[in-house]
């Protein structure tokens, strides 16, 4: 470690000393040649307990023509050097000046003495000394390494920087180098080593990205940043100042903070500033990283600094371990940084041969599973050429859309007319549409208005004592931006009211999405980027797909590569809980105080005046005090009268106009400028993140490529669906076919009288309001919900579009955009389908008709044939169903998935009359549903012989129904206990049905509780009429335990395997771990289930307290570690399953999106999907899943934490641990070949 | 009629330590025996003090006729020969014996010392601290009243209760464990006796509709009581301890009860007589604007509803099962203060008889208590400031009410609550507005979760 001091008298040394502490005492003292020095010299002695050596008039003996240019640097740098508080400042500032009049500059350095130091070392001191510089320049013989192989290298860069001259000091730096290399050599070979080993460890934990752990650091760190992005480098320095000054927050400054305030300085070109920053730095003991001496070699690139301290920088920054190339490889950068760093290398030290290091070449993943898909030859391309359709878009088109879609997320909302406003809108309508404008107008100035006042406040506030506040992000958007947002969350407050923390999370997050969005315009990156997005598209569009996995992202990073965009700000910009709940709350409390609405505005009563429109309260409806922004009545009734015409959604949870951005890294994918998580996760949890960089982008390809192929599908409107569901929805709803209905056909409260009820009544009524309450806030989301949907879905009526996808944590895929997509409803898949079409083929036909029976549900147990039959028996409803829907039959309304039957009867009805049905385009999705997926997986992981027969993973002549089969075995026992006497038993006779069992067997595999599948069991119980209700609750219980052991005897071997994994992680969190398991894909997942602890933001308004469960520092919580690791595990294996259909559909060339476990293709590719489905599903439980799974853990697990090997508990925990992992559940007989034949396997 | 007569000690002066209260009832017993026309031969007390103590010297006979028993000697005996029981009750029917407290805490884990764990009911086994009690009670022999007595455990209140003459008294046990005590107790007292499986605090639940064990409905625990008129003297006299889960929360909904006059309260007043905590006591007695982290909005609404009177203080050791609690470290001394917990406290909470007098109503009883924790959710928020943001132009009732601009929600007193909530109510800010609707319904939501 370097101390460097510069110190203006005697006084202030001596002031200093005690200070700095221990670490002077080993020290030793140089001082430079200047007058004051004699007087420094006595000083030193006197306060010397360890002998201070002293070096004076060194430098001055040398003549050295950087000895100049220091002087100018130090004096410059001495001005700059404010020092911090009141009356001292004022002295040494007065000092300063009198030195400057005497033109005196007296230096101190002092410089630990290390251990391994030696004299060779204090002559190097001496030399460097002679430099004279404040970054300290010290080369090792890593550099000398570096040199002799770049000698003999092909790209002899060093040597050519020999050649060349400098600009202002010709030779002298060079010789100077060479000399000081020659002395340092063998003194500090092992010391150097050792640094760089500690270097390359920092730079791996900064890949890691866990300083952002410490909240209270991203904190500094978000303010600095938004500091230096509005342009105020300066607050963001004098704020450090002020975080140093303070002894609590001393310790949270890291380099990073240093790092991005420097950048700032880079920006400005400001080398005094950034040299101050370095001392400071040293002076708390934080080591400069790479992304510092990058900041420095931009800022002298910018200042066009050559010569000596270009080349002291460097020479530093080998010595700390750090070489060029990092900086290139490691670093982000912005807009033209790279260029002036490289220019600070080339131009400043004279190395012009120096060229940033290529990107490596991207690396093979190498999964088995996936190795014939990335096989380098992919001769025997399984394509079907008659599959190659016409390209969706022309070459016109897709600039234009693609422009479109760069402008919307640049805009970041988008304005959509709501389906709602279509309708014809009467005379009151529209005049309550001007008032609600007005009142909108009126609310804008006041709120541009409050905004103001607080941005003043909040500047006086830092400014003055340069503390850490809100102020800086209230400048990162434009005031009108704001208060926009206001405007628009005052109308979207729930009649009930709202959480404050829900709105001020909300607004926060708001803030930060368009913040984020804005830096990337401001990196400059833009345009580049909407090139690569164009020319990525038109590959895309014309060869949809048709291409190899994993072309899309390689050809997305071919593009990156030729455009030279370098690795971009990711996701790393976060800002912390904390600070986006205060934010959003002082903008919440200024709607509070501003927000006024007309008292008049539907009754005249009284004097006209404003009343407030939202009020802050708490309400006790949960346990605890909870505040919530509630609206006043009127202001409710105001909104909801005017029905607005507009909706306004981020671009972030729209669908896109082109195909997304493809993963090709774990941050980069999905929307162009909306940042997108990989993985999504509640809060910030960065446990998956950090798993994620673990791993290797190499390692993830399969799992990125799957996405990519799933959001590569284009969508586009089943107008005819959705112009009746708007129909209905305008037509207040309908309970029947699931259209929400309005409010307003919901029950009124019930009045409250003046007399005085009695004790009875009053208790009737209090259940009776209840009731009213939940059933009114239900509806109103529903409708809300269904609103959003369909009026997304109008705007993009005539466009074909794309949902980008990201997976949760155990690689279960969904699409981003959340209000509008295939996952959804029945009427969300009814409204879509396919952009792509292809003739139905020989068939297709048949597979509609099939698809058709399935959505009805009622031949569940009848074979294909049997349903392709029926189908054909009721072709006349068919048709009814599709010509009148409405007016007809209506036949379709009695199926279960009513709306995607009714379009699926038009489909076939399409088809039928089309002249050639073999040819008719159809785009319509045919899907393919696993039965009683979890348990298909359990089947497979023990071979179990009964349980896969259960699950169709046996070729059967008709599917078998593993609900059935479970109510069949239950009746058993039933009539059993009944012969004995057993009252439950006796009333439950002739009551156990398929219905009554399914959820309850559906759900144990993920893990259903005996209470919870004793609710599911009542609630079904309660909508038989004939059962005698007051057994309900005895009776579920009595069912929920049957079912149990039923499935217990069914599936045994897949009941020991759930156990075993319970118990597994069971004893791991005990242990005191997370569990954290491989997919066979290569994915890793860790449940990221902690204690919950109680996290308190503290703001004017009001203290929110957060849960937080998942504080990774917190420990596990054991029981839900225990009881999700069965239901996840399985979850991630079907993702799994899920992902190899996907990358093998997609080499094969059909269209393939998936809903979990129900896949979806054309009519005329199923067989072929089928196929792929069902060999994926062998080649996947081939792999030995359990014992990489009890591999794996053993190794992760295997040794017990320091900490916790003293506690005997912990000991013998562990050790049981490691005897279950080893005992891996046995195996049955089955033969997982058989799969491939059976036709209900997915069906 | 036959009278037994029951010598109790020939012998001259025993030395007993008695409380001065026990004494006063036993010369209380005394009278009654003359006014029945009984023999009694002597009864002397007498003060002394030797050294520090203060003791009683006593000597009695006396006698009981069949059907009532009588207290024949109340007291320790210290240093002579006699062992005589703490309490003897000596009645023409035998009450059913009580087993010794080892005995009890062995046989059931409740009464057990417990380690920082969460309890439910704390009970007094000790017959000394019943009798007490019950002396603090007052004159129990009034036969119109009812007594509640909750949760009494073994029972050995409610001997202590008969013994002081109670004539009609219901027993709300909550915990099954008890009951078959108080049953067999009921047998032998007969009539004066009733027992019900029920938890008091959980009176009138909402929930599901359907009110399960030991929940229970106010109309089924009344059905003998004939309600009486706000203004009357209370019917029912309620013994017991509040339970000790969640103490506050009780408390509060009490007051929510009072002050719509729902639920036990439709009945009449009831006189509540509860042990509480002494920090709950500190809590509900709380002087305003001194302590705002004491001083909360339950100690407001209880200092407006209720007459609050302490009647006994008597430390935590004395009650099963005993508490221990874990260090808890104080940073600051005052903390440490403000929170002393020592003691159980026996308080006497009656509804105010004038509480309806100034235009509260039933109906209007929840706005009261909306606005009163509205108000102290934020005790250090400006009174002002937080009036403005709900009922603008307040500022002219609160100057009314001699309001100075800066106080704060806290430092206002109960009364001024409901001057001001009064105020408010007169000027007609909460008609017709949101306020209505939003106070009943949360307050009624809240009912419902005390279930």
């Amino acid at each position: 470690m370097t101390l460097i001091l510069r110190l203006t008298s005697v006084r202030s040394f001596r002031a200093t000393i005690p200070t700095l502490g221990p670490s002077v005492g080993l020290g030793s003292v140089w001082f430079g040649g200047c007058p004051t020095c004699n007087k420094l010299r006595t000083a030193a002695r006197y306060q010397n307990t360890v002998g201070f050596r002293t070096y004076a008039n060194v430098a001055a003996q040398k003549k050295d023509p950087r000895v100049e240019l220091y002087t100018v640097l130090s004096s410059r740098a001495q001005q700059l050097s404010k020092p911090e508080k009141g009356e001292g400042v004022r002295q040494r500032q007065k000092k300063q000046e009198i030195l400057k009049k005497r033109k005196v500059s007296s230096h101190v350095r002092l410089e630990p003495v290390m251990s391994s130091l030696h004299s060779a070392q204090q002559t190097h001191a001496q030399r460097s000394l002679s430099s004279k510089s404040n970054i300290n320049v010290y080369t090792t013989n890593e550099v000398e390494n570096k040199q002799t192989s770049q000698r003999n290298g092909s790209t002899p860069q060093w040597q050519t920087s020999h050649k060349k001259p400098f600009r202002s000091t010709p030779r002298v730096a060079e010789s100077i180098v060479e000399e000081e290399l020659d002395v340092i050599e063998e003194a500090e070979e092992e010391d150097a080593h050792e640094k760089i080993a500690r270097r390359q460890e920092e730079i791996e934990k900064m890949k890691n990205m866990e300083r952002r752990q410490n909240e209270e650091q991203a904190y500094i760190l978000s303010f600095m940043e938004a500091c230096v992005s509005i342009g105020e480098v300066d607050r963001a320095t004098r704020t450090l100042h002020h975080l140093k000054s303070q002894k609590k927050r001393r310790k949270h400054l890291n380099a990073d903070i240093y790092n991005v305030v420097m950048k700032g300085w880079a920006k400005q070109a400001n080398m005094d500033k950034i040299r101050h920053l370095f001392y400071m730095m040293t002076k708390d003991g934080l080591h400069p990283n790479l992304q510092s001496y990058a900041a420095a070699l931009e800022c002298m690139g910018r200042a066009g600094l050559t010569g000596g301290v270009p080349i002291r920088c460097v020479k530093q920054m080998y010595k700390e371990g750090f070489n060029l190339e990092d900086i290139f490889r490691d670093c982000t950068f912005q807009v033209d940084e790279q260029e002036y760093i490289l220019k600070a290398i080339q131009d400043g030290c004279g190395m012009a041969d120096f060229t940033p290091p290529l990107l490596p070449p991207p690396q093979r993943c190498t999964t088995d599973l996936v190795s014939s898909i990335y096989a380098d030859e992919s001769s025997d391309n399984h394509r079907d050429e008659s599959l190659q359709v016409q390209p969706l878009f022309t070459e016109d088109e897709v600039i234009q859309r693609c422009n479109t879609q760069l402008e919307m997320e640049t805009q970041h909302w988008l304005k959509v007319e709501s389906v709602e406003g279509q309708r014809q809108s009467s005379q009151e309508v529209l005049k309550l549409r001007e008032l609600l404008q007005t009142h909108k107008t009126m609310w804008e100035t006041g709120l541009l208005q409050a905004f103001r006042t607080l941005k003043k406040q909040m500047d006086r506030q830092s400014k003055a004592k340069g503390q850490l506040n809100i102020y800086p992000f209230l400048c990162v958007l434009e005031d009108q931006e704001y208060v926009d947002m206001m405007v628009q969350a005052i109308c979207l407050v729930a009649v009930t009211g709202d959480p404050l923390l829900i709105i001020a999370r909300d607004l926060g997050m708001k803030i930060q999405q368009k913040y984020r969005i804005k830096q990337k315009l401001q990196s400059g990156s833009v345009e580049k980027i909407g090139q690569i997005y164009q020319d990525y598209c038109s590959f895309m569009v014309n060869n949809n797909q048709g291409g190899k996995p994993g072309q899309a992202r390689e050809l997305w990073c071919q593009l990156e590569g030729e455009q030279g965009v370098g690795p971009v700000v990711g996701d790393e910009g976060a800002w912390p809980i904390n600070l986006i709940i205060n934010l959003g709350s002082l903008l919440v409390d200024a709607m509070v105080r501003e927000v006024k609405i007309d008292n008049n505005l539907f009754r005249k009563t009284s004097e006209q005046k404003l009343i407030p429109a939202l009020y802050h309260m708490y309400t006790y409806r949960n346990i605890k005090q909870v505040g919530i922004i509630k609206p006043h009545p009127m202001l409710v009734q105001l909104v909801e009268g005017a029905q607005d015409t507009n909706l306004v959604f981020d671009s972030s949870l729209l669908p896109m106009l082109m195909p997304p951005v493809p993963w090709s890294s774990i941050k980069k994918g999905g929307f162009l400028l909306s940042p997108t998580k990989l993985m999504r996760s509640n809060d910030a949890t960065l446990q998956h993140e950090l798993l994620l960089e673990k791993v290797g982008t190499s390692e993830l390809y399969p799992i990125l490529d799957s996405l990519n192929q799933l959001g590569a599908c284009a969508w586009k409107i089943n107008q005819p669906i959705l112009d009746l569901v708007i129909r209905v929805f305008n037509n207040k709803g309908s309970k029947e076919l699931d259209i929400p209905q309005p409010v307003s056909e919901a029950p009124t409260f019930p009045k409250l009288g003046t007399e005085i009820l009695t004790n009875g009544d009053k208790q009737a009524m209090r259940k009776q309001m209840a009731q009213v309450r939940k059933l009114r806030s239900e509806m109103h989301s529903l409708r809300m919900d269904m609103l959003y949907k369909l009026s997304i879905a109008n705007r993009f009526r005539h466009e074909i579009f794309y949902f980008p996808h990201n997976m949760d944590f155990r690689g279960r895929v969904y699409p981003c955009p959340p209000h509008f997509n295939h996952l959804g409803s029945d009427v969300a898949r009814s409204i879509l389908v396919f952009a792509e079409g292809h003739p139905l083929g020989e068939k297709g036909l048949d597979w509609l008709k099939i698809h058709l029976v399935n959505l009805t549900g009622f031949k569940k147990k009848n074979s294909q044939m049997e349903r392709l039959q029926y189908a054909n028996e009721i072709m006349e409803e068919i048709l009814d169903s599709a010509d009148n829907p409405m007016t007809g039959r209506k036949w379709w309304m009695t199926a279960d998935e009513s709306w995607q039957a009714l379009a699926c009867c038009m489909e076939i009805a399409s088809a039928v009359r089309s002249p050639n049905p073999q040819a008719y385009i159809s785009h319509f999705p045919v899907h393919q549903d696993g039965s009683c997926n979890g348990l298909q997986h359990y089947a497979a992981l023990g071979r179990d012989i009964t349980g896969a027969h259960q699950v169709n993973l046996m070729p059967a002549d008709s599917p078998q129904d593993v609900y059935s089969g479970v109510a069949r075995q239950v009746e058993k026992l039933r009539a059993l206990d009944a012969e004995q006497g057993v009252k439950v038993a006796q009333v439950l006779d002739g009551f156990i049905k398929r219905k009554v069992v399914k959820q309850t067997v559906m759900t144990v595999v993920y893990g259903v509780t005996r209470y919870g599948g004793r609710l599911q069991i009542q609630r079904q119980l309660k909508d038989i009429p004939d059962f005698p209700q007051d057994y309900v609750w005895e009776a579920s219980g009595y069912l929920v335990k049957k079912v149990f052991m039923s499935l217990r005897e069914i599936f045994t071997l897949a009941r020991e395997i759930q156990d075993w994994l319970t118990e597994s992680a069971r004893l791991i969190s005990h242990v005191g771990s997370a569990v954290q398991w491989v997919t066979p894909l290569g994915l890793p997942v860790v449940q990221p289930y902690h204690k919950v602890k109680n996290k308190l933001v503290r703001n004017e308004m009001q203290n929110i307290i957060l849960n937080v469960s998942s504080d990774t520092s917190e420990r596990p919580d054991i029981i839900k570690q225990k009881n999700a690791f069965p239901p996840n595990f399985i979850h991630s294996l079907d993702s799994t399953h899920m992902m190899l259909t996907s990358l093998h559909c997609q080499q094969a060339g059909i269209q393939y999106v998936s809903v979990h476990d129900c896949f979806w293709t054309h009519a005329c590719t199923v067989d072929t999907m089928n196929r792929i489905c069902r060999e994926q599903f062998v080649a996947l439980h081939n792999q030995p899943i359990l014992e990489d799974l009890s591999k794996y853990l053993l190794e992760e697990y295997g040794t017990l934490p320091s900490e916790l090997q003293t506690s005997p508990a912990a000991v013998s925990k562990h050790e049981k641990l490691m005897e279950v992992l080893v005992d891996v559940p046995p195996k049955g007989e089955f033969d997982l070949k058989r799969v491939l034949d059976s036709t209900y396997f997915f069906s | 009629m036959m009278a037994t007569c029951l010598y109790v000690s020939k012998c001259t002066l025993l030395q007993i330590h008695l409380g001065r209260q026990v004494c006063s009832r036993f010369l209380v017993a005394s009278k009654l025996l003359h006014g029945n026309q009984l023999h009694t031969h002597s009864l002397n007390c007498h003060r002394i003090s030797t050294s520090a103590r203060v003791r009683w010297w006593c000597s009695a006979v006396c006698a009981v006729t069949p059907r009532s028993g009588l207290l024949c000697l109340v007291g320790q005996y210290r240093h002579g020969v006699f062992l005589l029981p703490t309490r003897t009750l000596v009645s023409g029917l035998q009450l059913p014996p009580l087993p010794s407290t080892e005995e009890l805490m062995k046989k059931h884990g409740c009464l057990r010392r417990v380690f920082k764990s969460r309890i439910k009911n704390k009970y007094i086994l000790d017959p000394a601290l019943a009798a007490v009690v019950v002396d603090h009670l007052g004159d129990l022999s009034e036969n119109k009243r009812w007594i509640f007595e909750l949760n009494p455990g073994p029972g050995v209140m409610t001997r202590e209760l008969l013994a002081a003459g109670a004539s009609r008294i219901l027993i709300v046990e909550n915990d099954r464990v008890f009951l078959p005590y108080s049953m067999a107790l009921a047998k032998h007292v007969g009539e004066r006796l009733h027992v019900k499986y029920a938890d008091f605090f959980r009176i009138d639940p909402l929930g599901d509709g359907v009110v399960k064990q030991p929940a229970i409905s106010s109309v089924e625990l009344f059905n003998k009581v004939q309600p009486a008129h706000w203004k009357e003297e209370a019917v029912v006299r309620v013994v017991g301890m509040l339970s000790q889960e969640k103490e506050k929360t009780h408390l509060r909904h009490m007051c929510y009860r009072v002050l719509e006059r729902s639920s036990l309260f439709e009945y009449g007043r009831m006189e509540l007589n509860l042990f509480i905590t002494e920090k709950v006591y500190n809590m509900i007695t709380a002087p305003p604007g001194v302590d705002l982290v004491v001083y909360e909005s339950t100690s407001i609404l209880c200092q407006a509803c209720f007459d609050i009177q302490l009647l006994l203080k008597e430390p935590n050791s004395r009650f099963l099962p005993v508490q221990v609690k874990g260090k808890t470290s104080y940073k600051h001394k005052a903390n440490a203060d403000r929170f002393v917990n020592d003691h159980m406290c026996l308080v006497r909470l009656t509804p105010k008889a004038t509480l309806f007098d100034q235009g509260l109503t039933p109906q209007n009883g929840s706005q009261f208590i909306f606005l009163v924790r509205q108000l102290m959710a934020k005790p250090r928020a400006k009174l002002t400031d937080r009036m403005e943001i709900w009922v603008p132009g307040s500022l002219n009732i609160l100057s009314d009410l001699g309001l100075r601009p800066d106080m704060r929600a806290g430092d206002l007193s109960p009364t001024q609550f409901m001057k001001l909530f009064l105020l408010l109510l007169k000027s007609g800010s909460f008609h017709n507005t949101w306020w209505e609707e939003e106070a009943y319904e949360q307050i009624h939501s809240i009912n419902n979760r005390a279930a």
